[in-house]
């Protein structure tokens, strides 16, 4: 206590020394840049190890071993430029204070459609115990909205995404992080949380409050436990107990910019500095597609897994239509995109790093990068070998003498193909009327001689009811007979469809899964605002380990790009791949929203006729009708009956 | 069936049958005409799907139509024998009043009905749909059949059992048991009498056979299925009418354009409707001893006030219960949860009310049972929750039965009309709604209403029918007036 104490004073020392009239945040980024001014010739995490000199004055050796390392390290920093800190290497230090590290990353990749695919990544990795129980109090990097999550709710892997449009495999490739349209959740909880749907309903809550999202609307008519198909990411991916796992999507969820903002703000350096500069809402939405993600999991340190951290990955992937956009010119450049240019890289990060694909374009025949770059970089991703500039931004030379980066890409040629992805799916609803319907998923093997077996998952809402009898799995005209089918069938309002099958495609194959479906008339109440724009089925996901063209990288240190380093991979000759196909949009039959009171008005007339007539019968016998008196008659016997005398 | 060659880890190999058995319906009539049996594939653990499953490998749906035929046969066949044979006691104790001689049935025009009976049903196009469209309603007519054929054949036994199959799968021929009581007891000459000890020894023995066959059914679906989910799920899904998938009744409309917080009160007003009718239909279907023939002017039968009395009765604890019951939940909080369990409560309660009066007021009155099971079996298929067009199939087929009251009948040709018009515009507006689009839900809405206007008149012109000519067979045919003028007859 007594040291939090007096590091809380030397920090509070320490920002009163700098500039008095900016804001608290500022404070740091522009102390901490003029620092890094001075030094420019220092390695890259000099302003880290300035910082927790300055923050931790009491932790002498660790600074010295961090040196170390880096010191350890300088062809790595010139050819690879990884990240130089790797404060995991410092686990067998006395003092068991967890450490924090913040790495930033944007990979730009031309597309061959014309659109460019920007994807952020950042990662906080804090060093902590996360199967211990322990109270952390402490917080640095790590957001604390989350880490309070995490403890509260017994997490032990939380996967988080918000999508706006829908990612087209085969004008673009895959993803490096894939995500289905709306939002999308899934959390592995901790084997010690024994009533996991309670857990569950409360941090869907939590985390719509946080993000600002409807997942609030994640109930149990959503959510469903997949078998096989969402494995564990992090360490401890063989214990894969699925009770612990749920997985719920809202196709219909609308990404905007009240979702951006909280996301923003769980950034160490929020949007005031670093890359995050460039996320700016108003261009951002106004593109093709949009994703960001929070994944949190456990990794290790090292290879040896002596230390475990949470990881909190940060990703933004967004596709821009620049070519239509800009008058069918192709070039492109980071205020184009983004209206910002980069001036800086996040004074709290230890790797701040912008990628271009260059792969298709090793001699400079395809488009002019500018400002050039001698740095280059290789990663194998999605199994293929790319090729990538390199910018730097925790080097001032980056940054060059105008202080501002802004990267050009001017297209010369606009031939050259992409290459297919091996493998891409889709989905759509066949038949008419609002009965009966038939859902088609086509999953297509492009690999010329390969075989690989995908893991189909469906999750559909119990108001359309599968026939699953009707399941067929066809592949170039032939049964295609799954080795695994897990189902689970659904309940009226409580719980949806859940269809998991293990399907082989054959190589060069389109495999084609049909199951027909009834709809189901809702009661009036249930129907969306919107009743006849129909309802949304969420996408399919298929997850599949692909067999691989080069070798895949199997260590999983952390000295990988960021991007190419978030599926964990077991053997060289394959890599993970999932893909996410259309929402399906499906209309039900739809009662008259405008008439309650006369359908109640005339069924309870039918009952009440029903009774009546029935009662008539049952009370009432049979006489002889008397003829009634006329009413002269009538009115002389009130009168004969007043006057006492006998009636007529 | 494709279903065989993919090995399914379902719990139940049921499930997929009974998708199958929806999927079969034709797009003809659809769900709109079938209704849906009970859920099928909604209500997973459905064990009558399981023996349906089992039923279905040995018989085919066109054989269990058939067992309904044969059994309605000889049912009927047997019955219009006792009719023949009473009536025959009855002329020889000159019961009747001369004028009623043209009322009394002659052996020639009983002679085809059993077989207008089977074709009745076998011919019917209603029995014919749904045989098409495999549904387990065809099932559920055939146990319902060899119930009233073993009731009518006077085994006790093999009634229970029957009875008790029907109402394992759904819990509405409940109802049946007073009949079938009434009946029972009649052919076994057992006096109907309070303080005779071998009335209430019957009453036990068939109570014991109907409770244990009951409990046997019950406790093998629990072994079969090794848990007592499927009770809420089988009956919840026939009492709290989740489904609102259109067909042929009035709930589905209904409780989808109803107010979230009377659902549950309109759900036990509408679930009552079947079982109330019960008493007071048992009490009024009595036979009344002739009175002298010497009296033309009778005085009004001193228990005629009781039907009445047992009608309030019933409304007024059915009310209070719904009340108490929508009180209930109201004050805790869990609607959802104890929407299931309060109105199988209520009606349970409802259900043990009515039968104890019920059999406590047959002990004075005690006739005409197999036309009070008629009745039963028409208002369960006009008010039961998920009501199929074989419902209707079943009590058309005892319309011939009944040949000796269409003299009394008042809007046969409106009835019959309005009926086929509705079974013809059914497909029609169907269509016109579910593909063309032109058409909305209120269309097939006003359908059903009209369709289930039409069964009420035609029920209960057949019970004013019945009634008038029993007033004939002990009154006379020709009524006079004091004065000797002409009466004409009226329900007063």
């Amino acid at each position: 206590m007594a040291a939090r104490r007096r590091l809380v004073s030397a920090l509070l020392v320490f920002l009163c020394a700098s500039s008095v009239f900016s804001g608290a945040e500022s404070q740091e980024a522009t102390l901490t840049g003029g620092h890094r001014a001075a030094a420019v010739d220092d390695p890259p995490t000099d302003t880290e190890r300035a910082e927790q000199a300055a923050e931790q004055p009491a932790v002498e050796e660790r600074r010295w071993e961090a040196t170390e390392v880096e010191e350890a390290t300088p062809d790595e920093a010139a050819g690879e430029k990884q990240d130089t800190s790797a404060p995991g290497t410092a686990a067998p230090s006395s003092a068991p204070q967890p450490k924090d590290d913040f790495q930033e990353e944007l990979v730009v990749r031309p597309l061959h459609s014309g659109d460019i695919y920007a994807s952020f990544q950042f990662r906080t990795l804090w060093e902590t115990d996360f199967t211990r129980e322990n109270k952390v109090s402490h917080y640095r990097l790590f957001p604390k909205s989350l880490g309070q999550v995490i403890s509260k709710f017994s997490v032990r892997e939380l996967h988080i995404s918000f999508t706006q449009g829908y990612w087209r495999t085969m004008q673009w490739g895959q993803p490096f992080l894939p995500s289905p349209p709306g939002a999308e959740l899934w959390v592995w909880f901790q084997d010690s949380v024994t009533d996991v749907d309670g857990t569950w309903k409360e941090l869907t809550n939590v985390l719509s409050g946080i993000f600002c999202a409807s997942l609030n609307f994640i109930d149990s008519t959503n959510t469903v436990q997949p078998s096989a198909s969402f494995k564990p990411l992090g360490i401890g991916n063989e214990a894969t107990d699925h009770r612990f796992l749920r997985y719920a999507t809202l196709p219909r969820e609308i990404v905007c910019t009240e979702n951006l903002t909280p996301w923003k703000k769980l950034l160490p350096c929020g949007s005031k500095a670093g890359l995050a500069v460039l996320l700016k809402s108003e261009k951002l939405f106004h593109s093709s597609f949009h994703s960001q993600a929070v994944h949190i999991r456990p990794v290790c340190e090292d290879r040896q897994c002596k230390t475990t951290s949470w990881e909190l990955r940060q990703t933004l992937n967004v596709v821009f239509d620049l070519y239509t956009s800009g008058q069918g010119k192709r070039e492109w450049s980071l205020f184009k995109m983004f209206s910002r240019t980069l001036t800086e890289a996040c004074p709290l990060a230890s790797s701040s790093k912008i990628y271009i694909d260059v792969t298709d374009n090793p001699q400079g025949e395809q488009f002019e990068l500018s400002p050039a770059t001698a740095l280059l970089s290789q990663a194998v991703v999605l199994g293929d070998r790319r090729t990538f500039s390199v910018y730097d931004l925790t080097q001032q030379i980056t940054f060059g003498s105008v202080r501002s980066l802004n990267l050009l890409i001017r297209w010369k040629s606009t031939e050259g193909d992409m290459l297919r992805p091996l493998l891409h799916a889709e989905r759509y609803v066949a038949g008419y009327g609002l009965q009966t319907g038939e859902i088609h998923t086509l999953m297509y093997n492009n690999h010329p001689y390969r075989s690989f077996p995908v893991l189909l998952l469906d999750s559909v809402p119990w108001y359309l009811r599968l026939y699953i009898h009707t399941l067929t799995v066809t592949s170039k005209g032939k049964d295609n007979k799954p080795s695994y089918i897990h189902y689970q069938p659904s309940k009226d309002r409580l719980r949806p469809h859940l269809l998991e099958m293990l399907v082989q495609l054959p190589p060069n194959s389109v495999t084609e899964v049909t199951v027909q479906f009834e709809r189901a008339l809702l009661k009036w109440t249930e129907y969306t605002p919107d009743p006849n724009h129909g309802f949304y089925v969420g996408s399919s996901v298929i997850s599949s380990l692909v067999p691989s063209i080069v070798a895949m990288d199997t260590n999983s240190t952390l000295k990988r790009p960021l991007f190419s380093s978030f599926f964990p991979c077991k053997e060289e000759s394959s890599f993970f791949v999932r893909i996410y196909t259309e929402p399906l949009l499906v209309n039900l039959p739809t009662p008259d929203f405008s008439m309650p009171y006369n359908v109640i008005c005339l069924t309870c007339t039918v009952v009440a006729v029903g009774y009546g007539s029935l009662y008539n019968l049952l009370t009432r016998s049979f006489q002889i009708e008397e003829p009634s008196p006329g009413l002269a008659k009538r009115i002389a016997n009130i009168i004969r009956k007043m006057r006492g005398v006998p009636p007529l | 069936m494709r279903c065989k060659s993919f090995r399914f880890p379902l719990e139940s190999s049921a499930v997929s049958f009974a998708t199958l058995l929806s999927s079969l319906i034709p797009d003809l009539l659809l769900q709109g005409s079938y209704g849906r049996k009970y859920g099928n594939f909604v209500v997973l653990d459905d064990i009558f799907e399981r023996l349906c499953c089992l039923f279905s490998v040995v018989v085919s749906f066109q054989l269990a139509d058939v067992i309904t035929a044969v059994a309605l046969y000889m049912a009927v066949a047997d019955y219009n024998k006792q009719v023949f044979r009473k009536q025959k006691y009855a002329l020889e104790a000159d019961r009747y009043p001369l004028d009623c001689l043209e009322l009394i049935r002659s052996p020639k025009e009983m002679y085809y009905i059993p077989l207008k009976v089977a074709m009745f049903y076998l011919l019917n196009p209603f029995t014919i749909l749904c045989c098409v469209a495999k549904s387990t309603c065809g099932l559920n007519n055939a146990i319902i059949a060899l119930f009233i054929l073993t009731t009518i054949k006077g085994s006790v036994l093999l009634s229970a059992i029957f009875l008790s199959l029907a109402t394992y799968q759904s819990i509405y021929p409940l109802t049946l048991c007073a009949p079938a009581l009434l009946y029972l007891m009649q052919r076994q000459y057992i006096p109907v009498n309070f303080r005779r000890f071998s009335f209430w020894w019957f009453i036990a023995q068939y109570a014991f056979m109907y409770l244990g066959s009951l409990f046997v059914l019950v406790c093998l679906s629990f072994f079969l299925l090794g848990s007592w989910d499927y009770l809420p799920s089988v009956y919840g899904f026939i009492l709290s009418v989740p489904d609102l998938t259109p067909n042929i009744g009035l709930f589905w409309y209904f409780f989808a354009e109803m107010f979230e917080h009377f659902r549950l009160f309109f759900l036990c007003v509408f679930q009552i409707n079947v079982f109330f009718y019960t008493i007071p239909l048992s009490v009024k279907l009595k036979y009344v001893p002739p009175p002298p023939r010497s009296r033309h002017q009778p005085s009004r039968p001193h228990y005629a006030t009781l039907p009445c009395v047992c009608v309030c009765v019933c409304v007024c604890v059915c009310v209070c219960v719904c009340v108490c019951v929508c009180v209930c939940v109201c004050v805790c909080v869990c609607v959802c949860v104890c929407v299931c369990v309060c109105v199988c409560v209520c009606v349970c309660v409802c259900v043990c009310v009515c039968v104890c009066v019920c059999v406590c007021v047959c002990v004075f009155y005690r006739e005409h049972p197999v036309f009070l099971i008629f009745m039963q079996l028409a208002v369960i298929s006009i008010f039961k929750s998920y009501p199929t067009v074989g419902d209707i199939a079943l009590y058309m087929a005892f319309i011939p039965v009944w040949n000796h009251l269409h003299r009394f009948l008042r809007n046969i040709f409106l009835v019959s009309c309005v009926l086929l018009a509705c079974s013809a515009l059914f497909p029609v507006l169907w269509h016109l709604w579910i593909y063309a689009g032109s058409a909305n839900s209120n269309f097939y809405y006003a359908i059903t209403l009209l369709f289930n206007v039409a069964q009420i008149l035609l029920v209960s012109d057949y019970f004013y029918a019945f009634l008038r000519r029993e007033h004939h067979l002990t009154y006379g045919l020709y009524l006079k007036r004091k004065d000797g003028s002409e009466a004409t007859l009226v329900l007063k």
